[in-house]
């Protein structure tokens, strides 16, 4: 068995990692699902997106390779914009449920509580590098540098734009440079 | 538990992590073997050929000099009368500032301490070079020779392949080497293979006004010992195996691997010294195929090769260390064994996640960190906890560990003690 942990090709019967040491059958154990660990190392479903307990990105290509992220400057929270494979990544924003969980999931920050839970949808566009956003009809609204947006449209952003969802929770769209 | 008590000093007990092996597996079945060695009785305190190696590169000026003065003089102050002191200082060069002389001269060394002047660069193998021409001196076998090497940088204008060299000479020698590690840019490798490699330790001292405490608790240790040299002499059953992956560790007080030699008839595995008060942990992987008898079954045969503090070689008799052979496989296990086994996990995983990240592998090297914030958090280790996941989110956010954060996380997985 190879060692999930160090890739070291162990021979058969082993419990722990012959090099690392690791407990092989902790991962043997969970027998229908393998799972995946979020970066916290709480275990979830495969194909978990984020994480159920501490709500971080799971897929660990993305957390890497991502340039995006929304940051509250007040707190310094930061969250990370994951990326897929595709041109355009649609990311839901929004406020978990019990039967709703969005992409980005803004209910850990304290003023969430006017967020809806469909509240908008980012749009990357990993060709052009450009980030767009559409408020998907929310309650209290979707705001770019201030100005409400229309719920029918689509609107570019900028690095440094500040993104308001509802006029609580202000997030800033930042950009890394490859 | 198996006791086994040899005629002489020392006493040797082991648990497996199972005691038990199945007959007729199709595979070797792997075994932890947690050996625990301690004295019987307790010898005079010994008398100690104390060698200062310390940097005194221009980073040191002020605060961290005007520190390590303070703790070299303590050291003067607690040594005993009939102990040895010398003290080598080094930048980019070497030299020595107290010759090899008795304690009792404390009075008149005290004020050459004064005498250290920030200015240079670092060259900690010409400093190494220094202490064991000082050691040597006066060295005999009733005296305990040992090092402590400080420095607060990397060894620019050294060779580090020249300090590995060093250690091991010293080794030969009969002189241990604790390294202590000031601030947040030396380089933890080096200063870890420096103190493996001859026997002695590893510290990571954050604040200069912590050096104090740390040169006083590092030559109460060394007082502290009670027998030297500790190598066991295994010969084991055809049927059993030693891992030659990750072979053999030393737990307390700090953990490193440890590499048995082969001597052509038996293993020999060199676990260093025992202290007065507290048990050496040793952890051994086996692997083992079809047992021999279908009751109870010899692994291996081992004897303890040991020094007193006066220099006198001896050899325990022998014992053997035996497993339950049962038909089918027997689901029981140790927990302190366990612990011990996720405790060097962790170890030996740091020491992976650095390695991949050197490689280029930022991804591997996060999994790897992903699998010791879980092993913390068993152990409810809240401060590993947090530096592993301060490691996660350096790679993720800036694709590096910086050094500072590599030091702290070696050192928490390493020491076991305090």
């Amino acid at each position: 068995m190879k060692c999930p942990i160090c890739s070291f090709q162990n021979r058969d019967g082993v419990k722990f990692c012959e090099r690392c040491l690791s407990a092989l059958d902790i991962f043997t154990l969970k027998p229908e699902d393998e799972g995946i660990y979020c970066p916290q190392g709480h275990w979830n479903p495969s194909g978990s997106k984020f994480c159920s307990i501490c709500g971080e990105p799971i897929m660990k290509e993305q957390i890497l390779l991502s340039p995006y992220a929304l940051v509250e400057k007040d707190s310094g929270e930061l969250i990370s914009l994951p990326v897929s494979d595709e041109k355009l990544t649609k990311i839901i924003v929004g406020r978990k449920s019990v039967d709703f969980t969005p992409d980005v999931d803004l209910s850990l920050f304290p003023s969430s509580a006017t967020v809806s839970r469909k509240h908008a949808v980012l749009i990357i566009d990993s060709e052009s590098r450009s980030v767009s956003i559409q408020d998907l009809g929310s309650t209290n609204g979707t705001y770019i540098n201030g100005e409400r947006l229309d719920p029918a449209k689509t609107y570019k952003l900028n690095p440094g734009d500040v993104v308001s969802f509802s006029k609580k929770l202000h997030l800033t769209l930042e950009v890394k440079e490859k | 538990m198996a006791l086994l008590k040899s005629k002489e000093n020392i006493i040797l007990s082991y648990v497996w992590e199972n005691p038990t092996i199945t007959q007729n597996l199709p595979f070797e079945e792997q075994k932890f073997l947690l050996l625990k060695i301690r004295p019987v009785d307790i010898p005079p305190t010994p008398r100690v050929n104390l060698i200062l190696v310390l940097d005194k590169s221009s980073s040191m000026e002020g605060e961290p000099l005007e520190n390590l003065k303070k703790a070299v003089k303590e050291i003067l102050q607690v040594l005993d009368e009939n102990d040895r002191i010398s003290i080598v200082l080094f930048d980019s060069e070497a030299r020595t500032l107290v010759s090899n002389s008795p304690a009792s001269q404390r009075r008149e060394l005290r004020t050459r301490v004064e005498d250290i002047y920030p200015i240079g660069g670092t060259c900690i193998d010409e400093g190494i070079a220094f202490g064991i021409e000082e050691a040597e001196k006066f060295q005999s076998e009733e005296m305990i020779s040992w090092m402590i090497l400080l420095t607060d940088g990397k060894n620019e204008h050294g060779d580090n392949d020249r300090c590995l060299e060093l250690s091991r000479v010293a080794k030969r020698k009969g002189i241990n080497i604790s390294t202590i590690g000031l601030g947040r840019k030396w380089d933890p490798r080096l200063l870890e293979q420096i103190a493996d490699l001859s026997g002695g330790k590893m510290y990571y001292v954050e604040n200069p006004e912590d050096l104090k405490d740390r040169f006083l608790k590092e030559f109460h240790s060394i007082k502290n010992i009670a027998y030297r040299d500790i190598a066991l002499k295994i010969k084991l059953e055809k049927f059993a195996r030693i891992s030659d992956v990750s072979p053999a560790f030393v737990i307390y007080p700090q953990i490193k691997k440890v590499e048995p030699l082969w001597d052509g008839e038996q293993w020999i595995l060199e676990v260093g010294n025992l202290d007065r008060e507290n048990e050496k942990l040793v952890l051994l992987q086996m692997f083992m195929s079809e047992p021999q008898s279908s009751y109870i079954n010899k692994v291996f045969e081992y004897r303890i090769e040991y020094r007193t503090i006066f220099g006198e070689k001896h050899e325990s008799s022998t014992h053997n260390v035996v497993l339950e052979v049962t038909e089918s496989y027997v689901a029981q296990f140790d927990d302190e064994v366990r612990d011990v086994l996720q405790r060097v996990s962790l170890y030996v995983q740091q020491e992976l996640a650095e390695k991949l990240m050197d490689d280029g592998k930022p991804l591997e090297a996060l999994t790897v960190l992903q699998t010791m914030v879980q092993t913390a958090i068993k152990f409810e280790d809240d401060e590993l906890k947090k530096l592993i996941e301060e490691n996660i989110q350096k790679v993720k956010l800036e694709g590096s560990i910086p050094d500072e954060l590599r030091i702290k996380t070696k050192y928490e997985t390493k020491m076991i003690e305090e």
